[in-house]
Order: C-alpha cells, then sequence, then structure tokens
C-alpha cells in the first residue's frame, strides 16, 4: 500500500460553478411521500422582522420546514392561525387549543449594527399552558439557515425527547453526462435538507462510498484514476488529502472507526477482495481476510470493536461480522437471498442494509437482539442506506423514471421522502455524524 | 510483417489446440475448425514453417474472428467462465503466447442489481476469472492487467433481464 499526500486543487472550483445553480433551491426540496397518520399538532408564526430590506433566509420558514419533513408534525398553515404573535403578551393559549395546536413556535429578528441579525425565539406547550424554551442569538445574514437549523433542533429535542438531525450534512455523488459516454462526477456536502450543497471533489471517473470520519470532518471515498481504484481520504475544510492505493486491482469501499485510529477499506492488490484495516498513527495497513471468496463493504460497530461487511462466502453475499481482537467470524443474515451493505445503528441495537427478496432490493433493519428482518421500502434497486445519528431515518439511493435519487424513510418504515434533483444522477448519500 | 507472421503461428498452435479438444469434448464451431486443419496435426508435434496452404489461410481467417470477438457475457452474480467462450478465449490466450511483447486489459463490469461496493468485486472478480484462464492457457501474468468498473459503465441503460445480461461481461482490451 502506498501513502501519496496531495494538495486538491479544486477547493474553490465550486463556488463559482454552482452558486448560480444552487439558488434555485426549490429544486432541491425534499417531498415527504407518505408520513404518520397520528401526527403532533405545530404552529410556527411568522417571525416579525423588523428590518426594511427583506431577508435571503426566513427562519420560521426553515423551522416549518425542517419539522414538516419528518412526517412526525402537521403544521398549522398560517392563514389558518387566529392571530400571529410575535412576543410572548400576544400568546393566547385558549386560542391555540380552539384550533387543537399542541405546541407553539413564535419569534422575532430584528436588524442589529454591522448588517447582523438578533433572532430570538419561545417554544410554548399549549396543552399545559406554558412557555418550554425559548433564546436568541446575534447572527450574520449568512448564518440565518445554520440558526434556523439550531433552533429546529432545539424545538424537536424538546417535543419528541430525540435530539435533532437538522444540523448534519449529507454527502452524495451527483453525476452528469459531459458528452456521449462521459460524466462528471461530484462528490457534494449538503445541509441534511439537501440545501446549500458543495462540491468537494470532483473527476470524470466514478466515485463512490464517501464515509464521514467520527468527528465528522473527514471524508473517505474511492475514485477511479486511470486504471486503479483509489480512496482517498480529504479534510473538508482545507481540501488536502491522503490516498491509499495498490500496485495492482482496485483499492475501496473506506470506513472509518469511530474511536477515528482506523480506516477499514477492501483493495484487491493480491486478487482477490479482502479487507483491511488502516492504522493511522503507524500508517500501516493489516490483512484481515484470506480466502477466495469476496469480502466487501466493510463498516465499524460503534465500540470499534468488530467490523460487519458483505461476504459471500457462504455461497450468496451475506453480512457477517469479525471480531477485531480476535478474529472471530459470525454470520448475521440468513433471511434473503443476498444482503448487502450494512451499517450499525449508532446505539448499535439494530443494523440497516440492502435485502434481495424476490429479485428486488429494499433497505432492511434487523434487530440484533430478535433477529428480526423487516423490510423499509417499498422502491426497488435501493442501495446505500446511511442511517442519521439519531437514529430515526435513513437516507438511501433509489431509482426513477431511470434517474438516481435520494430517498429517506423513518426507522419503522412508516415515513417517506423523496429530493429530486437538478444534477442528473444522485448517488451514494452518506449521512454525517453531529457536527457539534 | 512480423505482427501477421506471428498472428500465423498462434493460428497454426491454435488449430492444433483445436484439434486437440475436439476429440475430446468440443463441438459446434470447433467441429468446423477441425475440418480445415490440413496443416496442424493432433499430435503436440508442431512445425511452423509450413508451406501456405488453403487450410491454412482458413485457419488464420477464422482466428482473427475469434480474435475480434472481445466481450465474454457472465451469469447473475456468477464470475466462472461459461464454456461456449472458451473457444474465443483459447484463441486470445494463443495470441498472447504467441506475442510475449502484446498486453491486454481486462476491464470486468457487473449489472446494476446490488451495491456498487458488491458489483465493483464482482467485476474484479471476473475480469481476474479471465485472466486466470488466459494464464492457465499459458499466457503470462505481466501480460495481463485489470480493471473494474462495477456497475458503473452498463452497454445497454435498461432494466429487463436482456440489458442486465449485456452488462454483465469482460471486456478485451488490446
Amino acid at each position: 500500500m502506498r501513502v501519496q499526500r496531495r494538495l486538491a486543487i479544486l477547493a474553490v472550483a465550486w463556488m463559482s460553478a454552482l452558486a448560480a445553480i444552487l439558488v434555485q433551491a426549490e429544486d432541491l426540496e425534499i417531498v415527504v411521500t407518505r408520513g404518520y397518520d397520528a401526527r403532533t399538532k405545530v404552529s410556527v408564526v411568522p417571525f416579525f422582522w423588523g428590518g426594511s430590506e427583506a431577508l435571503p433566509e426566513q427562519v420560521d420558514g426553515i423551522i416549518r420546514a425542517n419539522l414538516g419533513r419528518t412526517g412526525r408534525f402537521d403544521l398549522l398553515p398560517a392563514r389558518e392561525m387566529l392571530s400571529q404573535p410575535t412576543s410572548q403578551e400576544g400568546v393566547f393559549y385558549r386560542d391555540w387549543r380552539l384550533l387543537e395546536q399542541e405546541y407553539l413556535v413564535i419569534g422575532r429578528m430584528e436588524p442589529v449594527a454591522g448588517g447582523r441579525i438578533r433572532v430570538s425565539f419561545s417554544l410554548f406547550d399549549i396543552v399545559q399552558g406554558r412557555r418550554m424554551v425559548g433564546g436568541s442569538q446575534t447572527v450574520a445574514v449568512s448564518q440565518l439557515r445554520d440558526l434556523g437549523h439550531s433552533i429546529s433542533d432545539l424545538i424537536h429535542e424538546r417535543i419528541t425527547g430525540i435530539k435533532g438531525i437538522f444540523s448534519t450534512k449529507i454527502a452524495f455523488v451527483t453525476r452528469q453526462p459531459t458528452s456521449v459516454g462521459n460524466f462528471e462526477y461530484r462528490l457534494q456536502v449538503a445541509d441534511a435538507d439537501g440545501q446549500r450543497a458543495r462540491t468537494v471533489y470532483q473527476s470524470d471517473e466514478p466515485i463512490i462510498s464517501p464515509s464521514w470520519s467520527g468527528d465528522g470532518r473527514r471524508i473517505a471515498f474511492a475514485n477511479k484514476v486511470g486504471d486503479r481504484w483509489k480512496v482517498f481520504v480529504q479534510e473538508l475544510a482545507s481540501g488536502q488529502s491522503d490516498t491509499l492505493s495498490g500496485r495492482r486491482g482496485y483499492t475501496s469501499s473506506p470506513a472509518f472507526s469511530p474511536d477515528g485510529r482506523y480506516l477499514a477499506y477492501v483493495s484487491s492488490t493480491e486478487g482477490n477482495p479482502e479487507l483491511y484495516l488502516y492504522d493511522f498513527s503507524s500508517g500501516r495497513s493489516t490483512r484481515l481476510t484470506r480466502n477466495s471468496y469476496i469480502d466487501t463493504e466493510p463498516s465499524f460497530s460503534p465500540d470499534s470493536q468488530s467490523l460487519i461487511y458483505t461476504s459471500e462466502r457462504g455461497g450468496r453475499p451475506q453480512i457477517y461480522q469479525m471480531d477485531l481482537a480476535t478474529k472471530r467470524i459470525e454470520r448475521l443474515t440468513f433471511e434473503g437471498s443476498q444482503n448487502l451493505k450494512a451499517q450499525f445503528s449508532s446505539d448499535g441495537q439494530y443494523l440497516v442494509f440492502i435485502h434481495q427478496t424476490e429479485g428486488r432490493f429494499h433497505v432492511a433493519a434487523m434487530d440484533l437482539a430478535s433477529r428480526n428482518v423487516r423490510v423499509l421500502t417499498e422502491t426497488n434497486l435501493d442501495e446505500s442506506p446511511s442511517i442519521a445519528p439519531n437514529g430515526t431515518m435513513l437516507v438511501y439511493a433509489t431509482k426513477r423514471g431511470g434517474e438516481g435519487v435520494l430517498a429517506w424513510v423513518s426507522l419503522d418504515g412508516q415515513v417517506t421522502s423523496q429530493m429530486p434533483s437538478i444534477y442528473g444522477d444522485v448517488i451514494e448519500p452518506a449521512w454525517s455524524p453531529y457536527l457539534n | 510483417m512480423a505482427k501477421s507472421k506471428l498472428i500465423q503461428a498462434a493460428a497454426i498452435t491454435f488449430a492444433v489446440f483445436l484439434a486437440g479438444c475436439a476429440t475430446t469434448e468440443d463441438t459446434g464451431s470447433s467441429g468446423e475448425a477441425t475440418s480445415t486443419t490440413g496443416t496442424g496435426t493432433t499430435d503436440e508435434e508442431l512445425t511452423l514453417d509450413t508451406d501456405t496452404t488453403e487450410g491454412e489461410q482458413s485457419v488464420t481467417s477464422e482466428f482473427q474472428a475469434l480474435l475480434d470477438q472481445t466481450i465474454v457475457y457472465f451469469d447473475f452474480d456468477k464470475s466462472e467462465i461459461r464454456t461456449e467462450f472458451r473457444t474465443v478465449l483459447n484463441a486470445h490466450a494463443m495470441n498472447l503466447v504467441a506475442n510475449p511483447n502484446m498486453s491486454i486489459v481486462l476491464e470486468g463490469h457487473a449489472d446494476e442489481r446490488g451495491t456498487r461496493e458488491y458489483n465493483l468485486a464482482l467485476g474484479e472478480r471476473r475480469a481476474q476469472a479471465v485472466a486466470d484462464y488466459l494464464m492457465l492457457k499459458g499466457a503470462a501474468a505481466s501480460q495481463i492487467d485489470t480493471v473494474s468498473y462495477g456497475e458503473e459503465r452498463p452497454v445497454a441503460l435498461g432494466s429487463t433481464e436482456a440489458d442486465y445480461a449485456e452488462n454483465r461481461r469482460v471486456e478485451i482490451v488490446y
């Protein structure tokens, strides 16, 4: 294994090229295709704006879109509100009870010195008639979207008890034809709602398998370079990257250990696709499997002590687990003719993976205690499931009208949504860990 | 000129090979080949400097026709070489044996079903299976490189079984 260090030269290339496209943000809006029957009723009143010029971002609009996308909340349209308070004095619980609302969000945005904006908000429990939480922060106009996501996270946590994932990111690969038989591949990182996508790496050869480091600062991925596939480990802030590649065959399928010490990957440099473990501190790789079968798609357990991976050692691809200390191997999946690309939930209680049954490829989840497998999706040709850090949802790639699109599904399979794209094919999504 | 001599030499070797295996297993197209192997013998005795005869010309063009076939197809989730492609691969192996300076790249592909990483592995295994076969027939490891494209470069863009069958392939690139 060779390790090379180089500087990514396209760190700024995206700015000019994409900024224009990304203004058409509504094209990336995620559409909820199915939600819960009994949803929590929430009113988000349009925030007061004390400035004279229109703001590029509406914080209340961001909150409304975030909550709506989860499928857990029923949001009251502003025109149906009996009043639109912007401070606590204007809140009359009786009005909101008449509308059968359970929670209320109000807020204000005011210009302060230096072109900055002071944003304040409050969340009320209508049933109990009390203010639950609130706060204010002064930010630059360019940070309004980040603040909207932070407030959404807080509201989600106070109402459901589960930390929100609106401030997390999703990495994915887009593929656009440039001429007959040629494509441009871009590894992009976007907000969890698909907005503000920026290109972190691009190539005219395929890019696959993006994988986040546990601290969210680095992304590893595989890119075909000439006749070799190489693994790149790129630091997001600087754009600087290291590569791992073999003398022969391909090197791909990187996965960081949650403790940040190792990178598991696959290489066929010695003939057959085998698992390897790269140690960041020593700079050395250790080979983990040695057989004549395909071993691929390694992913760490939350405690970094074991790997789950896809192996066809039993004849068909199934999910296996290897204890890294003892090298003991256990087969985990038995249902379905193929099971591929598994990932642990962050609490380690279940796996999500691609499950082939009756010739179709769906996303499925398996409870590790009961070993019960549940198929979560109704789409076909599903790939690359990636769980949100709070374990409530996962993003995956599927096909619609011959094009790759991203889709979301809740872990109980009840809520689904899709993100149409303006980029052509969108493939290989990977959900970031919590970033703060 | 030198190259056509080499192809001719490979063709003769190939004719001998076909004659040899026709008696054991192959039928059909290889049977046709045996009928034109006037210059070859079924023994391992081989003379490369025989006169150019009608039969030899015919073997050379048939050999070239086999070399023109550069795609080998595979069954779903399989990397075993199907028997119908052995004749074509035998020709390519002979060609490499006769031309030690010649090298090829075997490009392995998979259909879109399954995950990208698994298909990358499958494409690699298919290319490797073809490489192993060619080496078994005498080609040198140094003459062969493999590269997998996984499911990333389909030739048929549809999602029917026929499209998938066309995409599960190894392309031999000289």
